[in-house]
């Protein structure tokens, strides 16, 4: 059984790994325009969950960098906002999986 | 009184949007309101019925306080980021330190002259100096991190010229060789019986008598600097602490705090004479007062001494268990 303590250290590190690795699976998601609501069932479905809270300063963030662009649309009665790529967004996601598929196979050679 | 499903979430999204800045309310507010309203329509679906009030309540309370919420749309904000931050503390611990001792003295000094005055109004006046202090530091601090003025030359950081890694176990030679000096000159002025009188004569005219305790405090002293050239020799050959040293060095400390507190103690001055009354009295004021707090005061330097050699011991004993 883990102490708090340990638990608590297990959780803030779980944590900063999730959230660089969460930047990647909305780029990844976003290829196909998706609105929020959506996106987040998305991550959820693929086994990475996240919280609203978390996901849209996220969808904000990243588009103010120019990674991505969003939509204000109607769909089934109701005004929805549309996320997706940019192109300099596709490009960084290309690059970005590389360099995460590299690192992933340095902890596999590194535990081999 | 109940209210409904949208007017709960009207709700919702405006006690969200009241905690958001203006520019960023409508757009955040409009699609915060369509994932809940997506997520209540998904519940409803999944349960084939309209939910209750208190199912959509708890979906709510379950997304989080609208103050928490609105706070993760707001980019990450400190008065004073995380480059300055050690710099900060750096600068608030000397400012600590300054400010405090003018004012620990003005108290002390206060206290030997009013010691009737209320405790109160006694601390509060180094309190205040520090809270101000530290204030007006923070206020520098947070203006620098505002303004985005660089102050650590990041540019022209060279590793050249960091200086040198401090060995806090080695005895500096210059400290040996600056104890050694001082104690000769001390022994020479003895010697030339500058401290064997009781009497010393004012080059203008006028005499001052000192406490009969004046010659055996010189003695014992002249005794101490003798010793003290004996272990600074030693540590000019070997300039490392060891426990062994620690307590030579402490126990001549507390000998010489013993002397001088006797020697406080003892009314130094006893009688000055040709010297018009008002000086005079000032003399003799001065050392009733020294000797009345003579006491109290070697209490803290007697404490500052054992604790300086504790932690010299302390740091000795380290480095032996890290070298074994």
């Amino acid at each position: 059984m883990w102490s708090t303590q340990t638990q608590s250290q297990y959780e803030n590190l779980r944590l900063e790994l999730r959230r660089g690795s969460l930047v990647l699976a909305v780029l990844g998601a976003l290829r196909r325009e998706q609105y929020g609501y959506t996106l987040r069932k998305m991550l959820e479905e693929a086994g990475l969950p996240v919280d609203e809270g978390t996901l849209y300063p996220l969808l904000r963030r990243l588009e103010s960098q120019g990674l991505l662009e969003s939509q204000w649309r109607e769909e089934d009665k109701r005004k929805k906002r549309f996320y997706r790529l940019t192109s300099a967004g596709s490009e960084i996601f290309a690059r970005l999986i590389a360099e995460y598929r590299s690192i992933g196979e340095a902890i596999a050679n590194l535990h081999s | 009184m109940g209210c409904t499903n949208t007017e709960l979430v009207e709700r919702y999204v405006a006690a969200v949007k009241f905690w958001l800045p203006e520019k960023l309310r409508e757009d955040i507010g409009a699609e915060l309101a369509e994932d809940i309203r997506s997520e209540i329509d998904e519940a409803e679906k999944a349960k084939g019925r309209p939910l209750g009030e208190d199912e959509v309540a708890a979906i709510l309370k379950a997304r989080g306080n609208p103050m928490a919420v609105a706070a993760r749309y707001q980019p990450q904000r400190h008065l004073i980021g995380p480059e300055l931050f050690p710099l900060y503390i750096f600068v608030l611990k000397i400012v600590a330190v300054i400010c405090l001792i003018p004012p620990v003295l003005a108290w002390i000094s206060h206290i030997a002259i009013d010691h009737d005055a209320p405790v109160a109004n006694l601390f509060a006046s180094p309190i205040n100096s520090l809270l101000t202090a530290f204030a007006v530091v923070t206020i520098v601090f947070a203006v620098i991190e505002h303004k985005g003025i660089d102050i650590s030359k990041k540019t022209e950081w060279n590793p050249k010229t960091l200086r040198p890694v401090a060995d806090k176990n080695r005895i500096p030679r210059s400290e040996s060789i600056g104890e050694i000096i001082g104690a000769l000159i001390g022994i020479g002025i003895y010697t030339a019986g500058y401290l064997s009188q009781t009497t010393y004569h004012f080059p203008g005219g006028g005499s001052i008598t000192v406490a009969p305790e004046w010659i055996p405090f010189w003695q014992i002293v002249i005794g101490l600097a003798v010793a003290e050239i004996a272990l600074s020799a030693i540590h000019l050959f070997k300039p490392y602490w060891s426990g062994l040293r620690v307590l030579a060095r402490l126990l001549i400390n507390l000998a010489k705090a013993a002397a001088f507190c006797w020697l406080a103690q003892s009314h130094v001055v006893r009688s000055v004479d040709g010297l018009p009354d008002q000086i005079a009295g000032q003399f003799i004021l001065i050392s009733d007062k020294v000797a009345q707090y003579a006491a109290i005061f070697f209490v803290f330097v007697f404490i500052g001494i054992i604790a300086n050699a504790l932690a010299r011991l302390i740091r000795t004993i380290a480095l032996h268990r890290q070298a074994a």
